[in-house]
């Protein structure tokens, strides 16, 4: 793997790491297992890529995304808590009806970026080139969105959304709004993969109608790898862990386009990504093989 | 802490693995890497059609070419991370095949050559901005079909159709593209045109459905998901006599009645030979972006006669397939 | 202090297997006072603890706490009130934080919760000091997950929990039950210390008689919905089980035929 490879990678890695703190957030801290992600990721595209192809600066457009990614989290949780409808499935209604609302943001099932203002231009042309340029500006997105959920997480509210997903009955008992925190929780969570989205189409160009296959199990992959190598014990570990787990997957990606000695093609990571997220959620805690082998001693 | 410095050195060998591994990128005679978004029977031939015409034309691969050929299977993500890994490895020519492998090579790169093919609306997708003369380093080939001459054909063979139905996929980009013409071809042909959505292989049955009673015939666009879910539609119209025309030539032994279409294989040959202009100097920028050139018409009688029709004889004899 | 009247709990309402739990209870506890509650399975205790909650929705009556009417009040906004300790050490933390974050949450019991740091060192030092008082050794741990406490040790802790913030009633929920008997007794300790050092306002529910007389000021015991009997002050202190078996089959015409409520 040559340096563009590699930094393209990690580039890839670094936005897709804005979904795996999302997934964090829903499947690790509210205990919501959510695909509205499959949705929430499509919708910040779409939202960012129509209004920029429209002339709304590219900053706005990104934040609008954001704030559409924030929306569809809110529908999810009110389907589940206003109406009693299981988490999953309601994530799955909200995913699915996704589908077409983001058909009738763009107006057409794919909407071309390129060319266009994006949130890179303003850095462009001052002397790093593309290829360093847009890892180091996903990088310090990213960076910016760990800090300040590390540190929301580490706040008295921010204990009680952990232990809402934790012992709701308890929190409650504490005096905690469960239902106002999972609402808060799950629209930052989707908030995050919106943003992820608005950056994923600035940075390749379009924005298309099945750009949200397989984005659960890409965001989920990078949280267990990160939860399998680096552990989870104390918030900032496990922020870190969902980040560097997104790099790495992206970098054993490029590993299986590259390594034509392991016999590994690209279209067998699908499976391999599978199987990893399939092991590592069958099996918790101390019987999951993974921390056999990698469990540190707490 | 033995464990943990266990899991570190683990993630580390990863990392020292991805960036040392594979042969570095060096000059050979020529490289030439491909990529599509997803493993399909249509996008493979055209794979395979490009290796040919290649090989046809002096490159060999493993003699004095190398041809590189990833497929992203349908995830964005990987699709990004391809187009990057092979601006990377710098190749001579890069040729993607479908509209979001296209627009993520293009948005990746502005000197290397690249050649798109099997992309409906290179303009709607912004790979070009002009057809005749594209400037700048991406060229390719447009798969669109002839549908002026579809519905002319159609015409033909049912001469009392006036509306027509057709199921496709909304999300996909070309089958929209291909609605839209359709739209815009139909009018000046006094025809009309009723449209089916069917975002899944699984709505189809029930799109086509949606269609009998509003038309006279119904026609099947080159839409992966429509013609993933033929037999259903196929069924729809024996049972309710209603002829299926096909924008595939792959679909006539399957029970459509005709199509008017180019199988892509040959398309895959066809960009082959700009993929060998480009290899032998030519800059992309002056290559105009092609249109499918061989068209073949092929007719099913027993298909026809199923749904109620019959094949003029004048058409039978010009078909270059008759399926039996 | 705490005024419940006419207390009517259904569960299953309008069908086969219609069950009152709590038939019409009154029940008043002054400021201080440290009631004690038996009865027999389904006699109605935890009904009339999830009552004061607010976790069981009422068919009938009224609860005021301190003259406010919190009857239509849900569980969270009346944590500034009452403090719970359940019977099942499981339930009253959360396992997977650790020990100063679920004392943390215990801390902000009933007040708003902004972005400020849940555990910093200030608190960190008043956990460390609270947590010293149990004689467990756990305020050495702080950085443990709950998870990793024995039973006993959890309930401990959740006692602890529940009187980090002023309360109006401490409710008590069996909460030695699913302990072994010495660590049942030390826990128990433990409350008596806690409730008369601060001088709290408490109901604690009870499967054993012998529990019930040696605690508190007050007990009362329930059958089927209602209070069968209240004994106080003088009349309780010279009480022992079998008055207590006889004092229900006067009320109630019938023999107690629990083994758990008299063996206990």
């Amino acid at each position: 793997m040559n340096l563009a490879s590699f930094l393209g990678a990690v580039e890839i890695g670094f936005v897709f790491g804005l979904v795996a703190l999302g997934v964090f957030l829903s499947f690790r801290v509210l205990n919501f297992p959510d695909l509205t992600v499959d949705g929430s990721f499509p919708l910040g595209a779409a939202v960012a890529a129509t209004l920029i192809v429209g002339g709304v600066d590219p900053y706005f457009a990104t934040l609008a995304a954001i704030l559409a990614g924030a929306l569809a989290g809110l529908v999810t949780a009110f389907l589940n808590l206003r109406f009693g409808i299981l988490h999953l499935l309601a994530s799955i209604l909200t995913m699915i009806a996704l589908y077409s609302i983001n058909l009738r943001i763009m107006g057409r099932p794919n909407v071309p970026v390129m060319n266009e203002a994006t949130i890179l231009s303003p850095f462009e042309g001052l002397g790093l080139a593309k290829v360093y340029l847009r890892p180091l500006l996903a990088g310090i997105v990213l960076l910016a969105a760990m800090a300040l959920l590390a540190r929301f997480l580490r706040s008295d509210y921010g204990l009680a959304m952990r232990a809402t997903g934790s012992n709701a009955r308890m929190a409650r008992a504490q005096g905690v709004g469960t239902a106002q925190a999972t609402y808060v929780g799950m629209a930052l969570s989707n908030a995050l993969v919106g943003l992820a989205g608005a950056m994923f189409t600035q940075t390749v160009g379009y924005a298309d109608a099945g750009m949200g296959t397989g984005v659960i199990v890409v965001g989920l992959a990078a949280v267990i790898l990160g939860e399998a190598l680096f552990g989870s014990r104390n918030v900032v570990v496990w922020i870190i862990g969902c980040a560097a787990g997104s790099v790495l997957y992206r970098l054993a990606v490029g590993l299986a386009l590259n390594a034509d000695f392991l016999g590994l093609d690209s279209s067998d990571l699908n499976l391999v990504t599978a199987v990893l997220v399939a092991v590592a959620l069958i099996l918790p805690g101390a019987r999951n093989p993974f921390r056999a082998m990698f469990a540190a001693r707490r | 802490m033995r464990h943990d410095t266990m899991r570190r050195l683990i993630a580390a060998g990863v990392v020292g693995a991805a960036v040392g591994a594979a042969a570095p990128a060096e000059a050979q005679e020529a490289f030439v890497a491909v990529t599509a978004i997803v493993e399909h029977p249509v996008l493979d031939a055209c794979r395979d059609g490009i290796r040919d015409e290649l090989k046809a034309g002096g490159y060999e691969d493993g003699k004095n070419l190398k041809f590189v050929y990833e497929s992203a299977q349908g995830q964005p993500g990987t699709a990004a991370q391809i187009a990057r890994q092979f601006v990377g490895d710098n190749p001579t020519v890069i040729v993607p095949i479908s509209t979001p492998s296209a627009q993520a090579v293009v948005a990746a790169t502005s000197d290397i050559p690249v050649v798109f093919t099997a992309v409906t609306d290179p303009l709607g997708a912004k790979l070009v901005s002009n057809l005749e003369k594209p400037g700048g380093n991406v060229t390719g080939m447009s798969d669109l079909s002839p549908i002026a001459k579809h519905l002319e054909l159609i015409q033909e063979i049912t001469p009392g159709a006036k509306t027509i139905g057709v199921p496709y996929n909304p999300g996909e980009a070309n089958a929209v593209a291909l609605v839209d013409l359709l739209k815009s071809h139909a009018g000046a042909m006094g025809l009309t045109i009723v449209e089916a959505a069917a975002p899944k292989s699984s709505d189809v049955l029930a799109a086509t459905q949606s269609l009998v009673g509003k038309v006279d015939v119904i026609y099947v666009p080159t839409d992966n998901t429509i013609v993933t879910a033929l037999e259903a539609v196929i069924q729809v119209g024996i049972d309710n006599q209603l002829p299926v025309y096909a924008g595939d030539t792959d679909s006539v032994p399957r029970g459509a009645i005709a199509a008017l279409g180019f199988n892509y294989y040959d398309v895959g040959r066809q960009t082959g030979k700009i993929v060998l202009r480009v290899l032998k100097g030519e800059k992309p920028g002056d290559i105009a972006v092609e249109g499918v050139e061989i068209t073949e018409l092929h007719v099913n009688p027993g298909a026809a006669a199923k749904m109620g029709v019959t094949i003029p004889e004048a058409v039978v004899k010009r078909a270059k397939m008759v399926v039996q | 202090m705490i005024a419940a009247s006419a207390l009517a709990v259904t569960f299953n309402r309008g069908t086969p297997m219609e069950t009152p739990a709590l038939r019409g209870l009154d029940l008043g506890i002054p400021e201080g006072q440290f009631v004690t509650v038996i009865g027999s399975n389904g006699a109605g205790k935890s009904t009339l603890l999830n009552a004061l909650t607010g976790d069981a929705v009422l068919d009938g009556g009224r609860v005021v706490i301190d003259g406010e009417d919190v009857t239509g009040w849900p569980t969270a906004r009346r944590a500034a009130l009452v403090a719970r300790v359940f019977q099942d050490p499981l339930a009253g933390s959360c396992a997977d934080l650790t020990i100063e974050e679920n004392l943390s949450l215990a801390a902000m019991r009933g007040r708003r919760r902004g972005l400020g740091l849940a555990v910093d060192r200030g608190r960190r030092d008043g956990f460390r000091a609270r947590l010293a008082g149990l004689g467990l050794g756990l305020e050495h741990r702080l950085g443990d997950r709950m998870g990793l406490l024995s039973g006993g040790q959890r309930q401990a802790v959740s006692l602890l929990m529940a009187t980090l913030r002023p309360m109006k009633i401490l409710l008590l929920d069996e909460h030695t039950a699913a302990l072994d008997p010495k660590t049942g007794a030390f826990v128990l300790e433990l409350t008596r210390r806690i409730v008369a050092e601060q001088r709290l306002t408490a109901l604690m529910v009870t499967h054993s008689m012998r529990q019930a007389l040696d605690c508190g000021q007050r007990t009362i015991m329930l059958h089927e919905g209602r209070i069968v009997f209240d004994v106080a002050g003088d009349a309780r202190r010279g009480l022992d089980v079998p008055d207590l078996l006889a004092l229900f089959a006067r009320q109630r015409g019938q023999q107690l035929a629990d083994d758990s409520l008299l063996l206990g």
